[in-house]
């Protein structure tokens, strides 16, 4: 146990993104330095994570992050700048609509074709052709060349095939968003299916839900380079808290270690009554001195303030970093905002959004969102009636 | 569960051995590829075989009307029957290298989206030309006796000589073709380069009009000529081919097809983003 089918180490993608400046001389003489050039763009920057074996790992990120850079390199279609990627076992891949498909040729023929380039022999390709043209359900339109198909159809047709081939690793990009709901759904029970029959998956999607429920473990791509990965609950929270914080201050800069555990470590993924240390800079005051209070509250995602505290210093500081420790915190499981004011002489008092977290607990049952988030000490009994 | 492990990294730049050995491992695809060209050009043109048929004989009109004059071989076989022989040989040459030529850009659609050993396509386009052979061959074994075509012991030689001719379609092939994908003048030069090569090499005149001594220097810088020689003498004389030429060309074509396919490997990686 332990193994991985697929690993991104330490991978970096630069794309050159100036045609026609391109001389033969410099292809063949390896010309693969100057990655500082302009007109080059890097997609991927020291990538590195790892699929197990029978695992499912989403990727997710926004567009442009390098989602499908990571997933054409994952697939062999394109190699790495640098790092490297290791595979064990044959890949299927759907990376786009119409990937791996030969719009010349007919459904059957494609069939035959792509079995063939995923590396089955006709007799593997014969014994899993029927399952695979059910899937796709696309029995009347077999000898239709496949131009005069419909996108859904070459969606059908291709993810039919990249699944049907009972690859050991299945490489899907969000190509499903074109299929019919429907199929989207047979798609995501497929692909359960197969991880559960030992195939990993590697799966982009910007159905947060689906990769969720679909996904063990997922990876935060921004700007080409990994800012999160780990269970797909944490690594979409940390998207999602991302995606609040991309208008704000913090856009790019992740929490910057706003939250941290008590020994110390960044976090943004706590259990209900977890200890959590929050920090807050302090503003460089130069040599004014005077009170000085720092404000922080907690608010959930309807911006109601849950919990907060006013720390008081009345020898003031300058610059560092003031921590406020909570022992335990009274929060049910949930995204939550940390958002801090700090008043005194030169500081302005404004309130500002300093970290986005959640609250997860290990099987427990969604919050209903009737309830409020904020927990108290408290147990339930019953009284029979009196006889 | 074995599972072969698959590295992807920067360069591409395998070792020969390593490219063989994919390849092999890959002969499905290779397979899968020689089969749809075949199907699809004779899918569209119902004339489609009968034009691999016609084209040595068409050809071979011109030639024997204005050029047979100054290129009779006194004692040879008949210069119609020698000039049909290396045209078989050379149909195969020209069409090998301009579908293996133009294999990757035709496989564009699947080269950008999918892996696979990207000389997969250029070896099935080479192996699929040779279906044209074997009808050009059927061509002569009716036409070459009427021609005077002289049968000897010879032809048990044809394998040898036909495996040259591979050699050397493959060895100018797989460059050019990663060329093509780069670089689409590749396209436009081509059919003047085939038809200049055409005229540098013993079909349309015997070997003869070179001077025994320089034939192997000859056979050094033009590859095709120690197979197509070869082609006239197994077929048409009756005789076995030169091995001196025939080895020099081989010799040639493997120091061509070794550096060719270096740069092969050099340019597959960065083929799929701008194919």
């Amino acid at each position: 146990m332990g193994d991985f089918a697929l690993r991104f180490e330490a991978v970096t993608k630069r794309y050159r993104s100036a045609p026609g400046y391109r001389s033969l001389r410099h292809e063949l003489t390896g010309g693969r330095r100057g990655g500082d050039r302009p007109g080059v763009r890097q997609a991927l920057t020291d990538v590195s994570f790892e699929v197990g074996e029978g695992q499912a790992v989403g990727v997710i990120g926004p567009n442009g992050a390098g989602k499908s850079t990571a997933l054409r390199i994952a697939a062999r279609v394109t190699a790495p700048s640098t790092g490297r990627v290791r595979v064990r076992g044959r890949v299927g891949a759907l990376i786009e609509v119409g990937a791996g498909i030969h719009p010349e040729l007919t459904g059957r023929e494609n069939i035959w074709l792509y079995g063939a380039i995923l590396g089955l022999t006709r007799k593997e390709i014969a014994a899993r052709f029927d399952r695979i043209v059910e899937f796709a359900e696309l029995a009347t339109h077999l000898d239709t060349p496949v131009k005069r198909y419909s996108s859904g159809m070459q969606l059908r047709l291709g993810f039919s095939v990249a699944a049907g081939v009972e690859p050991d690793v299945l490489v899907v990009d969000e190509a499903l968003a074109v299929g019919d709901a429907r199929f989207q759904v047979r798609c995501l029970e497929r692909m359960a299916a197969l991880v559960r029959s030992g195939t990993s998956i590697v799966y982009v999607s910007h159905d947060l839900a689906s990769v969720e429920t679909v996904c063990d473990r997922a990876v935060l791509l921004l700007d080409g380079r990994v800012t999160h990965q780990g269970p797909a609950a944490d690594t979409v929270a940390a998207y999602l808290a991302w995606v609040d914080d991309a208008d704000g201050t913090a856009a790019g800069h992740g929490d910057g270690g706003v939250l941290r555990t008590p020994d110390g470590a960044a976090c943004s993924v706590f259990a209900p009554g977890a200890p959590v240390v929050v920090r807050v800079p302090l503003p460089d005051r130069g040599r004014a001195d005077g009170e000085l209070g720092v404000s922080m509250v907690i608010r959930d995602g309807h911006a109601w303030n849950l919990v907060g505290s006013v720390g008081r210093f009345p020898e003031g500081a300058s610059g560092g970093v003031a921590s406020c420790h909570v022992d335990a915190l009274p929060l049910g499981p949930g995204v939550y905002q940390v958002w801090t004011s700090i008043d005194g002489a030169g500081a302005d008092g404004s309130w500002q959004r300093l970290a986005t977290f959640r609250v997860a607990a290990e099987g427990a049952a969604p919050r209903p969102p009737w309830l409020p988030a904020v927990a108290f000490e408290h147990h339930w009994t019953v009284d029979a009636p009196n006889p | 569960m074995h599972r072969r492990e698959t590295v992807v990294e920067a360069g591409g730049a395998a070792s020969s051995r390593a490219a063989a050995v994919e390849l092999w491992r890959a002969r499905e695809i290779v397979r899968a590829f020689a089969v749809r060209s075949l199907r699809i050009r004779y899918r569209q043109a119902v004339l489609g075989a009968l034009w691999a048929v016609g084209q040595p004989l068409v050809l071979l009109v011109p030639f024997v009307l204005f050029l047979r004059g100054t290129n009779r071989v006194p004692g040879g076989a008949p210069y119609a029957a020698a000039t049909l022989a290396s045209l078989v040989g050379w149909q195969y040459l020209s069409s090998a290298l301009s579908s293996g030529a133009g294999a990757l850009v035709g496989e564009a659609v699947l080269v950008r989206k999918t892996w696979f050993p990207r000389e997969a396509p250029v070896v099935a386009a080479l192996g699929a030309a040779l279906v044209e052979l074997v009808l050009g061959l059927a061509v002569f074994a009716v036409a070459g006796p009427f021609l005077g075509a002289r049968l000897g012991a010879g032809l048990v030689a044809l394998p040898l000589v036909v495996a040259v001719l591979v050699l050397v379609a493959g060895a100018l092939a797989l460059p050019l073709a990663a060329l093509n994908a780069l670089y689409r003048d590749v396209r436009h030069a081509l059919p003047f380069l085939v038809l200049v090569w055409l005229f540098l090499s013993p079909v349309t005149y015997p070997l003869t009009r070179v001077a025994p001594s320089k034939r192997v220097w000859f056979a050094l810088a033009n590859p095709a000529v120690g197979p197509l020689d070869g082609m006239r003498r197994v077929l048409a004389e009756g005789q076995w081919p030169d091995l001196r030429l025939l080895g020099a060309s081989a010799a040639s074509s493997i120091v061509i097809g070794w550096v060719g396919h270096r740069a092969f490997r050099r340019l597959a990686p960065v083929l799929p983003d701008v194919i």
